[in-house]
């Protein structure tokens, strides 16, 4: 499997009657793009707007963020089994629209009250001190705002909302079809150094299988009860893994952006080669339910790991609580079967630092970097211009929480609210040090 | 000129050792006895302002009147930054220095700033403390570092004194409290992950960016015996609040606990209570608020007489548990612990999700 991401950097986005791409600048024709998302009955109402870096401009309800990609050469679509049939990808050219993003912000309220399971949606600023803490900040964004018919369920929503971001998406890819690319880079892992360790990279998933949509697509199938899968990074590459799009707005979850733009699987790939052989993905479900089914989990991701010829892996996750004694004993089940691992995990810790950074310790996890912390108090000032369907937002998604303006300025008690807010995957150079 | 006061032991007060450990506090003008090394370390930028001292094993024994004369010495003398110790590896001493530091940063508000070595017992007090204004700088076991120790002491106090920022312990030379701020490392989180497995994988030193913590066991209470004759009540972490959610809990990272009247219901009715939970899918649970508050179990018990009639709690405790701080959790497990106590509950049933 050899892909090609062929390079379209993008330095402005205009809104207006035509597509077109020329000298860094994308021209995107509102007309064709709104016909396009109001195409499927759910959406009402939509609209489009450009945020752009380090203006006075807050986004309001954020669902996802995707990168825009098409794919020019190779079997399948982006975002297969979703925009199209389930067919392989990874391989050919993919085309990437980088330094820019498709916002899918949408207005909806769900049916479900409170749980795991009631839907979130997130703010972003263009500048200020939540502009530091998130990695989308510093993209330009193509906003598309809109309304959904009233009364959804939960997976009618999800399913109105990630067509439209993955169609708008794609189409915006589409115009780079005939042209040529700045720079391509190449993804084969064919090539093995047998001199070198082996090394993959297990990337936990907090799924909900009895809800509608488990939280994690894998080719637009909820991943459930399942074990540890074996995925090849470059169909990351191509939007094979996806989210939930009701649930996904919260800042320690990943949008469709980090799955296409997966900071250690780039890492993994770079050195490639050169220190080590990448051996792919071992995609794990975690948060079982039972501590039998954390053990079967843990140890069923090593096992496939070990067969797949691991020396060594990455071990990260998706979630919170007790999702990460799953992550735990899937470090021990590596180390036990002879895998090293490194962990690389979010903290918690309280908003002064003083509490338990993590809820579950065990001895084998000496080797751990530090994304930084959600727990941390951050104060956001007013801003100018407010972008996205909601004019008031809650800060929290209880029963009867109260709604703040969206567009004044906001005390947050921790970095959920805020798209990209705490760093996951070691996307940027934040972590927690001891003091 | 930065005003510093330096707390020693009678030992470092050259009052004596071990026969004068009794000494009460006292204070002394400007430095004195073996720590007079440290003025002189502070050069043209700061002053002792006095040296107050305390018997080792007087502060022990008498805590509370010791702490009290060393405030008001502290107090009176106006310090930008106190100076305790060092300690090096003497146990009582080092208790003290820490338990003064913690006492003085959180009665004035200022830097306290403490030296031993880093088995010391006072340095367990310390990392207990985790207070954000006292710092403590490693020393040599034995006091042939003295020296040294007061020339960094020096340092780092007028540091203090001044205001500036105070970087991670790893950065600075102290010994880390326990406290995780948020910092920008060199490279991205992902480099430094590929990095420091193959240094695991290759057999070379790396620096776990997060040490593993040892937690405390709860161990489980004795069984109860006899009990239909206890006083019997249900705490839970369900987050069963009754519908509306009119205390407005919070999905996760609560910060207090309620109680809600049971005493006239035979069971909790679906559509009047919800679970206010961010943790676990809330739908079974509205469905049958038992799964929270078993009431109906209770009450089919008080029946058939396996709980005494009367005994069952007239109100349960809830906070929803999900992504609670341990510190918080603590607190509120000690509150609602409080409250059971003064209505003489004697048993809990403590139903968590």
């Amino acid at each position: 499997m050899k892909l090609e991401l062929a390079d379209f950097p993008v330095k402005q986005i205009r809104v207006g009657n035509r597509f077109k791409y020329e000298s860094e600048i994308l021209e995107v024709d509102e007309g064709e793009l709104i016909a396009l998302v109001l195409e499927d009955t759910r959406i009402t109402e939509a609209a489009l707007a450009v945020a752009v870096p380090g203006e006075q401009t807050r986004i309001t309800g954020i669902r996802d963020i995707v990168e825009p990609r098409f794919k020019v050469a190779g079997s399948g679509q982006v975002f297969p089994g979703i925009l199209g049939v389930v067919e392989n990808v990874g391989d050919g050219r993919t085309h990437r629209l980088s330094g820019m993003t498709v916002i899918a912000a949408a207005e909806y309220e769900g049916t479900i009250r409170a749980g795991t399971t009631v839907q979130r949606n997130a703010i972003l600023d263009m500048s200020g001190p939540g502009a530091e803490i998130s990695r989308f900040s510093s993209c330009r964004h193509l906003v598309l705002s809109f309304r959904i018919a009233p009364g959804l369920g939960e997976l009618d929503a999800h399913g109105a909302i990630q067509s439209a971001e993955y169609k708008v998406a794609q189409r915006l890819g589409q115009v780079t079809a005939k042209l040529s690319p700045v720079e391509i880079v190449t993804y084969d892992l064919s090539k093995k150094d047998p001199a070198l360790p082996n090394v993959m990279l297990v990337q936990g998933c907090i799924t909900d299988p009895q809800h509608v949509h488990s939280g994690v697509g894998y080719y637009g199938l909820s991943l459930r009860n399942s074990l540890s899968t074996f995925v090849h990074p470059n169909e990351l590459f191509d939007g094979a893994v996806t989210v939930d799009t009701t649930r996904s707005g919260r800042g320690y979850y990943p949008t469709t952006w980090d799955w296409q733009n997966h900071p250690l699987v780039l890492e993994l790939y770079a050195a490639h080669g050169k220190n080590l052989n990448f051996g792919g993905v071992v995609l794990q479900r975690i948060r079982f339910e039972t501590s039998h089914g954390k053990e079967v989990g843990a140890q069923n991701a090593a096992r496939l790991a070990k067969a797949m010829g691991a020396d060594g892996a990455l071990v990260t996750w998706i979630g919170g609580g007790n999702a990460f004694v799953d992550v735990m004993l899937t470090v021990r089940a590596c180390e036990q079967i002879g895998i090293k691992t490194t962990l690389v995990t979010y903290e918690n810790g309280g908003r002064e630092g003083k509490d338990s950074p993590v809820l579950f310790y065990i001895a084998e996890a000496n080797a751990i970097v530090s994304t930084g912390s959600l727990d941390k108090v951050i104060e956001l000032p007013a801003m100018d211009k407010v972008i996205g369907p909601y004019e008031q937002i809650k800060i929290f998604p209880f029963p009867g929480a109260a709604l703040m303006p969206a567009r004044g300025a906001l005390s947050l008690e921790a970095r959920d609210v805020m798209i990209g807010g705490a760093d996951i995957w070691g996307q940027g150079e934040f972590r927690c040090a001891e003091y | 000129m930065i005003k510093i006061v330096h707390v020693v032991n009678q030992f470092f007060a050259g009052l004596g050792g071990e026969e004068k450990a009794s000494l009460p506090v006292g204070v002394i003008e400007g430095s004195a006895g073996a720590a007079r090394g440290l003025e002189p370390k502070l050069g043209d930028e700061g002053k002792i302002a006095c040296t107050v001292y305390v018997g080792d094993n007087y502060f022990h024994e008498h805590k509370e009147a010791a702490l009290k004369a060393i405030l008001d010495a502290v107090r009176a003398a106006e310090p930008d930054v106190l100076v305790a110790g060092p300690a090096f590896n003497s146990g009582r001493y080092g208790l003290s220095c820490v338990e003064i530091c913690n006492a003085v940063a959180n009665a004035l508000q200022i830097s306290c700033l403490t030296a031993m070595h880093e088995e010391n017992p006072g340095i367990g007090a310390y990392r207990e403390f985790v207070n954000a204004r006292v710092y403590c700088l490693p020393t040599t076991e034995a006091t042939t570092g003295m020296s040294d120790a007061l020339a960094r002491l020096a340092r780092f106090a007028i540091r203090l004194a001044r205001g500036e920022e105070i970087g991670s312990a790893a950065k600075e030379g102290y010994i880390g409290r326990g406290i995780r701020r948020i910092e920008r490392a060199d490279r991205r989180g992902a480099a430094r992950a590929v990095e420091m497995l193959l240094k695991k994988i290759n057999g070379e030193p790396f620096e776990s960016e997060l040490p593993m913590e040892v937690w405390d066991d709860a161990p489980p209470a004795p069984p109860l015996d006899h009990v239909k004759d206890r006083n019997i009540a249900v705490v839970t972490t369900s987050g069963v609040v009754p519908w509306g959610n009119p205390d407005k809990f919070k999905t996760y990272r609560n910060t207090y606990w309620r109680k809600y009247n049971i005493a006239e219901l035979k069971e909790l009715e679906p559509g009047k209570w919800e679970a206010v939970h961010g943790g676990y899918n809330v739908a079974y649970m509205n469905q049958n608020p038992h799964y929270g508050v078993p009431l109906d179990a209770l009450r089919a018990l008080e029946a058939e007489g396996a709980i005494g009639l009367g005994k069952l709690y007239p109100a349960y405790y809830v906070i929803p548990g999900n992504q609670g701080s341990p510190a918080v959790m603590r607190r509120i497990g000690q509150e609602i612990a409080a409250d059971l106590k003064k209505d003489n509950v004697e048993g809990v049933l403590f139903v968590a999700t």
